[in-house]
């Protein structure tokens, strides 16, 4: 009786001392509640339950918070604790007491939120009883959870707010990589943490016990912290922080700051292409999706990487996924970035074979770089050129009789001949090197494993300058320029002038376009000036035209080719790059 | 002396020292784990420009709140008072003191950067030399701002975190209403934010004059108030503490109240219809049906033909057993007949068997897939949506390919790749397609197996449950599983969509170019050139058929969708809507509306006017 006695004074103590700060609270919860409702009639929202348990799981943890910054920390802090301790009372009461005044506060919170929303939701929907339930074992769990821990946490004094900032900085950077959806799975929060309609059908049962388990955490380290030592610790951390206590805890917030980004970085990259069956292989991992044609090709491509694997000593090259993409577009092998960053192909498997191994392969090998072969040129027309000299083919001879002035750097190849015949000069290139070719090659391709950036950077230091000749001794090779003799003779394509008609800029044809022939244009981020959003080209058919409208403002940077496919050479012929 | 002064300031300010050592070498250190710096060095100084500038902010805000008012708040100034000294000398060892840490993190971090270039260079004939000096001048003007605004605030003490934590939430708010605003916030908004064409930097110079020129006033005011008047803001109980008090609690409490007394007046305006006409109620076997009073005449004639309606959905679907469910006859949201939830169907009020079959479709389809319907959403959109509007197509009798699928197809041919990953779908062409594309896919698999096949497909989905996968390898899976090709039932549904597309009217091709603060928009009958012009003005007819066009603007590619700005194009024009565009940049996106839906064209980025 004496107990229940003192438990009341106290608890009345609590409501005389703290009640108009949390009726002040509980006004401007009230006043969230109120927009809670608003917002979700005006968007007519499927349930209007949805503003209560919205509102509870956003603001309550901010009205548990302050209510027991109030209970807790401003007693420890203002020595009302103090006092407390020396009146004749067990120092669980004096922990229980408040912890129940403010559970009783918050669920009290809880259950007028619950009811006043159900009430007016039952004039516009269904709120049958079992779900009123189960949104009470949510939410009742939910808050349960957040005063326990709050109720502990306010017992450390001036390192409070720095625990919940590092927790949730951390938390946050675990999400994904390391723990998929932490506040789902792993955090208190789990049992409303999922959208209201979700939790209606699949109630969240999985995630009771370990909120439950958060809320045992925070009462059990909350008794040992109010009664250590007759509540030293306490006593300790909240006696008034000199400049250097202070500062030490900026530091604290910044370096939990820090680390956020620093795991977020190093944690594993999932493999979401793991269910796709890879191809049987020394050194690669190569994974197709689709006909059995791309079957074939994949393991063609699998024969050539691992022959140049064995040859010049690289373990593993980057995993590539094969899928079938019926239009070939512009190309027959395009990338498709998936949301890991993979490697991802759409080959059209209708291509001439010998020519999809070259660039699924080649494709492989600029990975291999980290991508890098395409910002260093005397290492891209390595790369480039890799496969074509792994696979000869009489199709690569007619590309290269094609290019006049073989001698042109590797980009300006690129701009000017298309990348069909610069892989065609490359692939020469290493031909005519003879013997050091595998030197060049192992170089380029066995110095960067990856995209780390130790590697990165010694590819870039040892490809600095003339390497060919530093490192094996070698210098480009020149190469006699091709006659422009083909049998039968390609179609020649029209220059393109890129020129501005009033707000547009539209594409000149030096003449008018052969049949089926297309052409890309890009839009280029004005910013990077390189590709925009998905990197697109936009391809047209401009058979017969002689002028195009590119659709694009003078302001916008943009890039444009004209490109005929002509079957001898098994790709592209193209008028050269143009931009603007 | 005044070498001993400064060594006691270096020492309390110690543990900023360490945070200024620890970030930057934090920063040098995540760089190089980060692949982007391979490819070239500045690359995340320019992405994470806001964030830099913000830690450099906030420190040398803890640096600036550290070093002058807790000397009064401590007593020590009594002790200061009494050296043979000025206090205006007393504060400028203070400012040098405070400076350096800041200083040391600004060119701490140049010289890291600098470290990282050499280590890994960028392409040939690039000199990043100039670039980095003007990242680190903005991060400079983080630090200048920073330091001014600690030393004044840090005479309310910890109410300058409070005042911080105001700030931002009002510059946050504040760039929502009016997006140019964004540029004085830090982090959250542009003020760190490096953008560049090419190497040429495009930052707006309003906030880079104000933040430094705002902190420079704040170190001003503080040394003023350190050479006295100081003393009586520290003491407990101050005008001042008070002061701020009120204005940070007091305001943002008047602001929620106010906020709070509007809604309970469009409450108490709304409230009246919803509590006095009420909802009745209808069930049959397996159905409850909710409905206002003046809809019972609808939902009675509905409520004799729902059980065998769901038998003939579920039967489309593959899935033979009952659902058992609400069904709200009481309002949908906008621009939707209904949503099935998961645990109910909601329809508007006036919603046909056609809206009703499109919802149970999902309801049955949920039925199978479980929860992985939630889980695997960003990669099974377009099938589940497709398949809804499939069903509600054969129970409707409407032809298998909808005619905006076609059209759709026409204007940008269909890439899969796209349609099972929602967030590049969104990002380059439009979400919404999802629905219409799907159906197609849909209508193509069909002949694979029937219903078999879809229920295959769901269950498939269900067993992947919640883990990450790529669409691409989902479905695949999928296919491998249910027994079909999945590149054969692609190559069909494109077939289907040119067969479909043949006997659409003369669709238009559009252009648009930035014209000032205005898109121009042109639009050209589908296989006309410009040398035999057919031109469509806005809402003329063209073999009979009206376009009207539209643009749609956002932010950026990860703007909500909600927060898209359409405009519809008169006299060939539409506005940029530059109040609601933050940075230098937009997207834009021209389309036309064809029946009730819209054919839009890809996103393009464009340079603000």
């Amino acid at each position: 009786m004496t107990l229940l006695r003192v438990g009341l004074a106290l608890a009345l103590k609590n409501l005389l001392h703290h009640g108009m700060s949390i009726a002040g609270a509980t006004v401007l919860f009230t006043c969230m509640l109120f927009m809670g409702w608003v917002l979700v009639l005006s968007e007519e929202q499927s349930s209007l339950m949805a503003a209560a348990t919205g509102t509870l799981y956003y603001l309550g943890p901010l009205f548990v918070l302050f209510l027991n910054e109030r209970l807790v920390a401003r007693d420890l802090a203002d020595g009302t604790a103090e006092f407390l301790s020396a009146l004749p009372m067990s120092a669980p009461l004096r922990l229980g007491v408040p912890f129940v005044f403010g559970l009783f506060v918050v669920m009290a919170l809880g259950e007028a939120v619950l009811l006043s929303t159900a009430v007016l939701a039952s004039r516009r929907e269904g709120v049958p009883f079992g779900w009123f339930l189960l949104l009470h074992l949510q939410c009742g769990t939910y808050l349960l959870a957040w005063h326990a821990l709050a109720f502990c946490v306010a017992h450390t004094g001036r390192w409070r707010w720095l625990t919940w900032w590092s927790v949730f900085m951390v938390t946050l950077s675990l999400d994904g990589g390391w723990i998929e959806r932490p506040f789902r799975t792993f955090l208190w929060h789990g049992v409303l943490a999922d959208p209201i309609d979700q939790a209606r059908s699949v109630p969240p049962w999985d995630a009771f016990p370990v909120t439950l388990a958060w809320a045992l955490l925070g009462v059990v380290l909350a008794v040992f912290l109010g009664t250590w030592r007759g509540g030293s610790l306490p006593a300790r951390w909240f006696a008034p922080a000199d400049t250097r206590q202070r500062a030490t805890l900026v530091l604290g917030a910044v370096i939990a700051l820090a680390a956020g980004p620093l795991i977020e970085e190093s944690a594993p990259t999932p493999d979401t292409w793991s269910t796709l069956p890879a191809l049987p292989s020394r050194h690669a991992d190569v994974r197709v999706a689709g006909t059995d044609r791309l079957r074939a090709i994949g393991g063609e491509v699998v024969v050539l990487l691992d022959g140049l694997g064995d040859e010049l000593g690289v373990e593993r090259w980057p995993t590539v996924v094969l899928h079938p993409a019926s239009r070939g577009l512009n190309r027959h092998v395009r990338r498709a970035t998936g949301d890991d960053e993979s490697l991802v192909l759409l080959v059209d498997p209708t291509g001439p074979p010998e020519a999809l191994v070259r660039e699924i392969a080649s494709e492989v090998l600029v990975r291999q770089t980290g991508d890098l072969a395409e910002r260093i040129p005397d290492v891209d027309w390595v790369v480039r050129g890799a496969a074509g000299y792994l696979r000869p083919s009489a199709a690569l001879d007619r590309r290269l009789a094609l290019v006049t002035d073989p001698s042109l750097p590797y980009p300006d190849l690129v701009r000017v001949y298309g990348r069909d015949l610069a892989e065609a000069v490359a692939a020469a290139r290493l031909t005519r090197l003879g013997s050091e070719a595998p030197c060049v090659l192992r170089h380029a391709l066995g110095t960067a494993r990856g995209s780390s950036f130790f590697s990165a950077s010694a590819l870039r230091w040892s490809t600095r300058g003339d390497w060919l000749q530093r490192v094996c001794g070698v210098s480009v090779p020149d190469l006699p320029p091709g006659r422009g003799l083909v049998q039968p003779e390609p179609i020649p394509l029209p220059p393109v002038h890129l020129a501005v008609d009033g707000d547009a800029v539209v594409a000149e044809l030096g003449w008018a376009a052969p049949r089926n022939a297309v052409l890309r244009r890009q839009a280029l981020d004005p910013l990077e000036l390189a590709p925009g959003i998905g990197g697109i080209w936009r391809v047209q058919d401009v058979s017969s035209r002689t002028r195009v409208n590119l659709g694009f403002s003078p302001t916008q940077p943009v890039s444009t080719e004209l490109m005929l496919y002509w079957a001898p050479i098994e790709g592209w012929l193209t008028s050269g790059r143009e931009g603007t | 002396m005044i070498l001993a002064l400064f060594r006691k300031e270096s020492a309390v300010l110690a543990p900023q020292w360490l945070a200024a050592f620890a970030i930057v070498g934090l920063s040098g250190f995540l760089q190089m784990l980060g692949t982007d710096v391979t490819l070239d060095p500045l690359s995340s100084r320019v992405d994470g420009g806001e964030v830099a500038n913000f830690l450099v902010f906030l420190l040398s805000f803890s640096v600036g709140h550290t070093v002058v008012a807790p000397e009064f708040v401590e007593g020590q100034i009594e002790f200061l008072d009494t050296l043979p000294t000025s206090r205006a000398v007393l504060f400028a060892v203070k400012a040098v003191a405070a400076v350096l840490p800041c200083l040391a993190m600004v060119f701490g971090s140049f010289g890291c950067d600098v470290l990282l270039a050499i280590l890994s260079p960028g392409p040939p004939g690039t000199d990043v030399l100039p670039t980095l000096v003007y990242i680190h001048a903005v991060l400079l003007t983080g630090a200048v701002a920073g330091l001014g605004l600690g030393m004044i605030l840090s005479w309310v003490r910890g109410l300058a975190w409070g005042v911080v934590v105001l700030g931002f939430v009002v510059g946050m708010v504040g760039g929502v209403i009016f997006p140019p605003m964004q540029a004085y916030v830090p982090l959250f908004g542009t003020w760190g934010t490096l953008e560049f064409t090419g190497r040429q930097p495009l930052h707006p110079l309003g906030p880079l004059v104000a933040w430094p020129s705002l902190g420079g006033l704040g170190a001003l005011l503080s040394f003023l108030l350190f050479l006295g008047p100081g003393q009586r803001l520290t003491q407990r109980g101050s005008w001042a503490t008070g002061g701020v008090r009120l204005v940070t609690t007091g305001c943002l409490s008047l602001v929620v109240l106010a906020l709070g007394g509007l809604c309970a007046l469009a409450l108490l305006i709304r409230a009246p219809e919803l509590l006095f006409e009420g909802v009745e109620m209808q069930t049959t076997e397996h159905f409850r049906m909710l409905f206002r009073p003046s809809d019972r005449a609808h939902v009675t004639a509905v409520s004799q033909d729902i059980e065998g309606l769901s038998v003939e959905v579920g039967g489309f679907v593959g899935h033979d057993g009952p659902i058992a469910l609400d069904v709200e006859f009481l309002g949908a949201a906008q621009n939707h007949g209904g949503v099935f939830t998961g645990g109910k169907i909601r329809l508007r009020t006036d919603a046909d068997r056609s809206t009703l079959a499109h919802e149970m479709a999902h309801a049955h389809a949920f039925a199978v897939e479980g929860p992985a319907a939630w889980h695997q959403r960003h990669h099974m959109r377009f099938f589940d949506e497709g398949l809804a509007s499939w069903v509600a197509s054969r129970v409707d009798g409407s032809p298998p390919i909808p005619a905006i699928a076609a059209a759709i197809h026409a204007v940008d041919p269909v890439e899969f790749d796209l349609m099972v990953e929602d967030a590049r779908f969104q990002r380059e062409r439009d979400l919404a397609q999802a629905y219409p594309l799907g159906e197609a896919f849909v209508a193509a698999l069909d002949a694979d197996g029937g219903a078999e096949t879809r229920a295959c497909v769901l269950a498939g989905a269900g067993e992947v449950g919640a883990k990450r996968i790529a669409g691409l390898a989902l479905w695949v899976l999928l296919a491998d599983r249910c027994g079909f090709d999945l590149d054969t039932v692609v190559q069909r549904m494109e077939s289907m969509l040119d067969e479909r597309g043949r006997d659409l009217p003369p669709l238009p091709t559009l252009e648009a170019t930035v014209a000032g603060t205005d898109l121009a928009v042109e639009a050209r009958e589908r296989g006309f050139t410009e040398e035999s012009p057919s031109p469509l003005a806005e809402g003329s007819r063209s073999r009979g058929y009206d376009w009207q066009l539209i643009c749609r603007f956002r932010d950026n590619s990860d703007s909500e969708v909600t927060h898209y700005e359409h405009k519809r194009v008169r006299d060939g024009r539409c506005e940029i809507p530059l109040w609601r565009l933050s940075g230098t940049t937009f997207d834009y996106q021209v389309g036309f509306h064809y029946g009730e839906d819209t054919v839009f064209d890809r996103w393009v980025t464009a340079p603000l006017p």
